[in-house]
């Protein structure tokens, strides 16, 4: 790992299989998302309404980890964090939040349809935001982890890639038969391709 | 071992590709600025061994290839590891602790005791001393 193996690009062939795509964050969390919304169908819930449940998930966990949704932002709307970031969410109180949201940055993303939320079985409200928040909403089984994301760092770019690929999917999405989510390669992958096929040049 | 150290025992300090964190050249990063700000907020950032076509403080255009970051514990230091590892935009992060150095992959990461982390290798830790740091011993998988 000196500055010679670098510039030679030798760390490569020591190091070069740690650093595989899969297990990069966008990667793994577009996997996670699209497993979730597999658990959400098999739990009786349409492919729109998981799409859009998840995506504003993301959206909201975006904003409160980087402290655009504070606690002083929430407490002036009449808001309780845990009522949404908590294994003990309840819908009408997300659909709240959704909708302060949409008002207060003036614009929405990701579509829902509010009754059909509403009209969920409560317990799997809470499994789908306990899921959110660190829960795993099977048991020894997923394994979605998402205590590992922190959005805060997360480069805005992947809700993007989120939307593109897997919330705006037209029709039966790659995710509902079981298959991977079809990727393309996000501009910060360019940058490690490319540096693995670099050789240096003289100084 | 303080980073300085490491930076000094990687031959870092004298490279034109490394930009350090008190030389104000993570601003004039181009497309990274930003993203190396915060992780000199968030990570401990000491220094960033990049790719580029001439000294990276002058280049067009950059790839950060290692992050140097100091860390107050191992706890801490897997923090970083966490912090890092959502940035998405780094390979490699060794990290400094009082105790040891650690080499992580930036692009791997599970938190201890999740049930995909059954191994240091699985979380990510390629290599690290011991307490008396000799050089870095790779993880077994």
């Amino acid at each position: 790992m000196n500055a010679e193996a670098i510039d030679s690009a030798r760390v490569w062939e020591v190091w070069g299989k740690e650093v595989t795509p899969d297990t990069r964050v966008d990667w793994t969390l577009l996997d996670n998302l699209a497993r979730l919304s597999r658990w959400l169908r098999k739990e009786g819930v349409d492919r729109a309404t998981a799409h859009g449940l998840i995506g504003k998930f993301v959206y909201l966990y975006y904003l409160r980890h980087r402290e655009i949704l504070s606690d002083r932002k929430l407490t002036r709307w009449n808001i309780a964090p845990a009522a949404v970031f908590s294994r003990g969410a309840e819908a009408a109180v997300f659909l709240d939040l959704v909708g302060k949201v949409d008002e207060w940055l003036n614009g929405r993303i990701f579509p829902l349809d509010s009754d059909l939320v509403r009209g969920m079985p409560p317990a799997l409200f809470e499994r789908l935001a306990g899921t959110f928040a660190g829960d795993d909403p099977e048991t020894g089984q997923l394994h979605l982890d998402f205590e590992a994301y922190d959005f805060s760092h997360i480069p805005i770019e992947i809700l993007s890639v989120i939307y593109e690929q897997f919330l705006h999917t037209p029709g039966e999405g790659r995710a509902s038969k079981g298959k991977p989510l079809a990727r393309t390669t996000p501009p910060s992958l360019w940058s490690t391709s490319w540096s693995r096929s670099w050789r240096p040049v003289d100084r | 071992m303080a980073a300085t150290e490491i930076i000094e025992a990687l031959g870092y300090h004298r490279s034109p590709h490394f930009l350090r964190h008190d030389a104000d050249s993570f601003g004039r990063a181009p497309g990274f600025g930003h993203i190396f700000r915060k992780a000199k907020e968030t990570c401990g950032l000491q220094g960033v061994y990049t790719l580029s076509d001439r000294p990276a403080a002058q280049a067009d255009a950059v790839v950060p290839v290692v992050y140097v970051c100091a860390a107050e514990s191992e706890d801490d230091a897997d923090a970083i590891h966490r912090r890092v590892w959502n940035q998405d935009v780094v390979p490699f992060l060794i990290v400094e602790t009082p105790r040891c150095v650690r080499l992580y992959s930036g692009f791997r990461y599970a938190r201890p005791g999740a049930p995909s982390a059954r191994s240091l290798r699985d979380r990510g830790v390629l290599a690290r001393t011991s307490p008396s740091p000799a050089s870095l011993t790779p993880c077994k998988r």
